[in-house]
């Protein structure tokens, strides 16, 4: 195999993918090894990925079924306690992919320079090991479906479809993160008012009938509107939205996700050439 | 047939460096740091053949990592062309930190990953790799029981069995345990007899008799080929040279640092 390199770096989206597939394995053992890093200093471990995104889905549902009584039917869907997990754990994922997304040059910049493995693979690892906190955490959301008496529809068949729609918007974020962290560090502080924000301005709490009918198209451009709404579908299969509004979701998360492969290898160059 | 070929090869490196303050008593609010881009080789001309085995010298700098990393494909160059006949790879010294909390057989498949081997070349070499560095028995055990320089003897066990045509050693020439570093120089040799080209950095000037068939001393952005005496020669001045010295004990404290963390 003959390779002439001039200037501008070579392969395209086809050939990266070929790429993860035949180092999908390097990629599971990453973001295992992440995940035992982040919780081996713990007595109770993996449970504490679990115990923080429920612990604050019962205190809501307290909060808004008992002391504001009557207030939970008007904000969420009914059970509340399940229309708070199902947005809860797949933010979390979220969020932390996005915070974790500017640290990947400070956490694994030595590894990088000298792996010829594609540079996106280094966010996708941390959105990897967030996302099996989120898959282990799947049977809570079963768990409660079937505690509180509501029914499981069609709709849990567009739950891969959802999962693998995350993955590709928590990666975009991610690397837009980690090329925008490089030139400015600050973007890590900025994470938390960024995920804060995510929080507020997607339906976890509410939900988006509590907006007049012209402007409930509009909140799908956050993407994440769309994630959530296929995510509900287990339960709630009348949420999913109309085809325009599917459209402009995925629009934005294939525009997220090229910006931030573009900007990613854009400054990747410099990162292989920083001297030592 | 070359196995790897620089044109006109000019590369520019990033150095980091503090911002200066204009004023005293005003803080510097959009960071302390900045970056600049600077050449460090302008119109390199070289070429690997099957076989060779080719010491890159640097004793002024460390320019000599980045030719590396050009060489195997790892930086592609600002200026001029660089032509891989086949895949390449560039060893460098893992730190514990890269194969914490994964047994001892898992490190040998993450590094191998991580060095660019597919999931079924480590597969195919994962065994093979780790009897050549004694470790079979031990695959089981956590990373962390093992010094660093265990971790140096398994990437070099499994760097030397993937399927390249060009492998680079940044500091892995010799490493491990005194009777690892003994198989080490053979290792390299059968590689070069089975037409593998290898590229050196190592700063220890008995080596290079034992493998170099051609030096290459990077001097003032250029590229100059040297005999392998004179390589040898230069080397056992650098080594010699307080310079050396300050470097050397900076590293070891460095090291000794790393392994305090783990404890």
């Amino acid at each position: 195999m003959d390779c002439v390199s001039a200037h501008g770096p070579g392969g395209g989206l086809l050939s990266e993918v070929g790429e993860l597939i035949t180092h999908r394995r390097t990629l599971r053992l990453m973001a295992r090894q992440d995940l035992k890093n982040t919780f081996r200093n713990y007595r109770l471990g993996l449970v504490w990925a679990l115990a923080e995104p429920l612990g604050l889905a019962l205190m809501m549902w307290l909060v808004f079924s008992f002391i504001f009584t009557g207030r939970a039917d008007r904000i969420g869907l009914d059970p509340f306690i399940v229309y708070l997990i199902t947005g809860i754990l797949p933010f979390q994922w979220l969020a932390q992919s996005i915070g974790r997304g500017p640290k990947v040059f400070r956490k694994y910049g030595n590894m990088l320079t000298y792996s010829p493995l594609p540079v996106w693979f280094w966010p996708l690892r941390g959105v990897v090991s967030s996302g099996a906190e989120f898959l282990l955490s799947i049977p809570i959301i079963f768990a409660l479906v079937l505690v509180f008496g509501a029914q499981i529809s069609w709709g849990v068949l567009l739950l891969p479809v959802a999962i693998l729609l995350q993955v590709v918007l928590c990666t975009g974020l991610s690397m837009l993160g980690a090329a925008l962290s490089l030139k400015f560090p600050d973007v890590e502080k900025m994470t938390g008012i960024l995920n804060r924000m995510l929080f507020w301005t997607s339906p976890i709490i509410w939900a988006s009938k509590d907006f007049p009918d012209w402007l409930q198209s509009w909140l799908y451009l956050n993407p994440f509107q769309l994630l959530l709404d296929l995510y509900r579908a287990i339960v709630w299969p009348e949420e999913v939205g109309s085809f325009r509004d599917w459209m402009l979701s995925l629009t934005m998360i294939v525009v997220i996700f090229v910006a931030g492969s573009v900007l990613l290898k854009l400054r990747v160059r410099d990162v292989r050439r920083i001297e030592e | 047939m070359k196995t790897a070929k620089l044109e006109k090869v000019g590369v520019e490196v990033v150095r980091t460096k503090r911002r200066r303050r204009r004023h005293s008593k005003v803080p510097l609010l959009m960071g302390s740091k900045e970056q600049t881009r600077h050449w460090v080789v302008q119109n390199a001309t070289m070429s690997v053949a099957p076989g060779d085995c080719i010491f890159l010298l640097d004793p002024e700098g460390n320019r000599s990592a980045i030719l590396m990393k050009v060489l195997t494909g790892l930086v592609l160059p600002d200026a001029g062309t660089v032509v891989h006949r086949g895949r390449s790879l560039m060893l460098t010294a893992p730190s514990r930190g890269w194969v914490k909390s994964l047994s001892l057989g898992q490190a040998g498949r993450l590094l191998g990953g991580m060095y660019g081997m597919t999931d079924e070349e480590i597969d195919d070499r994962i065994e093979a790799g780790m009897d050549f560095a004694g470790l079979t028995d031990k695959s089981w055990k956590p990373s962390e029981e093992f010094e660093r320089r265990i971790i140096r003897q398994l990437a070099f066990s499994l760097g030397t069995t993937a399927p390249v045509k060009l492998l680079g050693l940044d500091q892995m020439a010799v490493v491990g345990t005194p009777e690892f570093r003994l198989k080490c120089v053979p290792r390299i040799r059968e590689l070069m007899a089975d037409g593998t080209s290898v590229v050196v950095i190592d700063r220890d000037p008995n080596l290079i008799p034992q493998l170099a068939t051609r030096a290459i001393r990077v001097k003032r952005k250029k590229l100059v080929e040297i005999s392998v005496a004179e390589a040898e020669d230069l080397s056992r001045e650098w080594a010699q040279s307080k310079r050396y010295a300050r470097r050397r004990l900076r590293k070891d404290t460095s090291e000794d640092d790393e392994h305090e963390d783990f404890i």
